[in-house]
């Protein structure tokens, strides 16, 4: 069963001076075992809108269901809550206890998991995010440096096995290393567990190379929501909604500006050398 | 959630009461005060009650406003009226019925300690309104220069103020952040007994504390690459400066506590 989103608006400040509707009139399916991408312009209402998947935030009208629970419901939120596993942006900063395994077992706890499975959880987590459970587990999540933070937080995250993963930005902040790190284990996670992922993302080209689906945010607005393809061969709407397009993209419109004969709808490498050895004449032998 | 507060009351505006140099306004309302401290006589509250509701008309602060710093001590005033209203008991009985006895002095006592609370506080909340707390931290700061030569420190106390008001906004921020983060790691803030809520906010509170102590540093850090080394010989870019208005302003005071002593020595 997947996360439905209808017709969801939320303001913020309702009710004072300085109301201001981040959201309007949003509808929107994450289907199971998906990979969606959300792009927008910074307070385009994507970090907003994430919030209600697991119901951190109430909407001011509309509805949200996870799996069939309602999350404006107190019971059944507690219980939708625990599918969806919400990575924040920074999340190495929600870091607390004084062993990084306690710490990646806190949410497990939270779950009523008794001590003893909760730890083997967080090892198990620790392992797949890349921290060595023999090494990192009793070392204390303030010792660790920013990259092992960002892995660790997300560890407590994987170890409550959420069959939705949400990433705010989860790369932001990164070095290259740290960026392709997380990466790496974002899709080693996909493999292995299977979950839906939901990512929002400024890195164009992480998301062409994975999301299977991306929705497009602008002012509070779902712009469009579209096979991955689909949406980024609209490079010139992206552009116009100040969005960063694949560099694949915009090589294809410079070309395309410059009177090359690419069509449109390009996104990613292996289209592009298709598209440039036809152009060149090399098609047959290719 | 939290993040719906809003912390100080500045009302933005540009009045003459805005542009009063804030040293007047402190001064004034330490003047002010003790003026309201002054009346011993019911009736005479009418000047001071004037006083507030000119200041309020100059400075276009919407009546509404000022009544709603009223609120937080509600309470408090109803407590106050009713506790003197049964506790005085001098003066002519109004009202006997078995234990509750209200006497005219009781009803007079009461009027009298509630109004006189309204009014202190109506003319401290006029300040806070038409004054960003900068400016109140300037005002002090100046104030209390005469005192630094005796080694007091006028400028670490009004820069820790600023600094202090400059990242309550943060904080608040922050703390919702990290709330968030861990009620979608299962966290519960709103359930259990006390002893449980109190642990609940551990998760809270220690990554708060972290990140309080690394923007410190990294302000103290940022002010000091750029040659912040204490107030003595630093220059500033707003320099307070008396004009016609402060002047004004203090004859006013100056004209109402004369209006009230001569008023009680005259009338009472």
């Amino acid at each position: 069963m997947p996360i439905v989103v209808e017709k969801l608006n939320y303001t913020y400040m309702q009710g004072s001076a300085l109301t201001d509707a981040a959201l309007k009139d949003i509808g929107l399916t994450v289907r199971d075992g998906e990979f969606l991408g959300l792009i927008g312009h910074t307070g385009s209402g994507k970090s907003t809108l994430v919030q209600h998947l697991n119901g951190l935030l109430q909407p001011t009208s509309g509805r949200v269901t996870v799996d069939g629970y309602d999350m404006a419901d107190k019971k059944q939120r507690r219980l939708g809550r625990r599918l969806v596993g919400m990575v924040f942006q920074y999340p190495e900063y929600q870091l607390f206890e004084e062993t990084v395994a306690k710490d990646v077992a806190f949410g497990v706890r939270n779950m009523g998991v008794p001590e003893a499975e909760a730890m083997a959880r967080a090892d198990e987590a620790l392992a797949l995010v890349g921290l060595e459970p023999g090494r990192f587990r009793d070392k204390s999540p303030f010792e660790l440096s920013g990259g092992e933070k960002r892995r660790a937080a997300l560890a407590g995250i994987i170890a409550m096995k959420p069959k939705y993963l949400v990433l705010d930005e989860p790369m932001a902040g990164l070095d290259p290393l740290g960026r392709r790190a997380i990466l790496a284990t974002i899709d080693s996670l996909r493999a292995t567990l299977g979950c839906a992922v939901v990512m929002i993302s400024h890195a164009m080209d992480d998301l062409a190379d994975r999301a299977e689906r991306v929705a497009v945010l602008n002012e509070g607005s779902l712009l469009m929501v579209d096979s991955a393809e689909n949406v980024f061969a609209q490079s010139e709407l992206l552009v116009s909604v100040g969005l960063d397009v694949p560099q694949v993209s915009r090589l294809c419109m410079e070309l395309r500006a410059r009177g090359a004969d690419i069509p449109s709808g390009i996104y990613d490498r292996a289209m592009m050398e298709k598209a440039l050895l036809r152009l060149f004449g090399k098609g047959a032998e290719a | 959630m939290i993040k719906d507060i809003t912390l100080g009351q500045y009302f933005p505006g540009n009045s003459a009461i805005h542009r009063l140099d804030p040293r007047t306004k402190l001064v004034g309302m330490i003047a002010y005060i003790a003026i309201v401290f002054l009346v011993t006589e019911l009736p005479l509250y009418v000047l001071p009650a004037l006083f507030v509701l000119m200041t309020t008309l100059i400075a276009r602060v919407p009546l509404s406003y000022l009544i709603k710093s009223l609120k937080p001590i509600a309470l408090l005033l109803v407590f106050m009226f009713v506790i003197n209203l049964f506790m005085v008991t001098t003066g002519d009985p109004l009202f006997d019925w078995k234990f509750i006895h209200v006497t005219q002095g009781g009803v007079w006592q009461a009027a009298f300690i509630t109004l006189r609370l309204i009014l202190l506080l109506l003319g401290t909340s006029l300040m806070t309104l038409t004054t960003t707390p900068i400016a109140l931290t300037d005002g002090m700061e100046k104030l209390l220069t005469p005192l630094a030569k005796l080694g007091f420190p006028a400028h670490e106390l009004s820069m820790m103020m600023t600094i202090a008001l400059r990242f309550i906004p943060t904080l608040i921020e922050e703390a919702d952040k990290i709330m968030k983060a861990q009620m979608a790691r299962g966290a519960d803030f709103e359930s259990g007994n006390l002893v449980k809520r109190a642990k609940a906010m551990v998760p809270v509170l220690v990554p708060l504390f972290v990140s309080a102590f690394r923007r410190a540093d990294e302000l103290a850090m940022a002010m000091e690459s750029r040659c912040y080394h204490g107030g003595e010989g630093r220059t500033r870019m707003r320099i307070l400066k008396l004009q016609w208005a402060d002047g004004l302003a203090g004859l006013a005071l100056a004209l109402m506590s004369a209006a009230i002593i001569i008023g009680q020595r005259l009338l009472f």
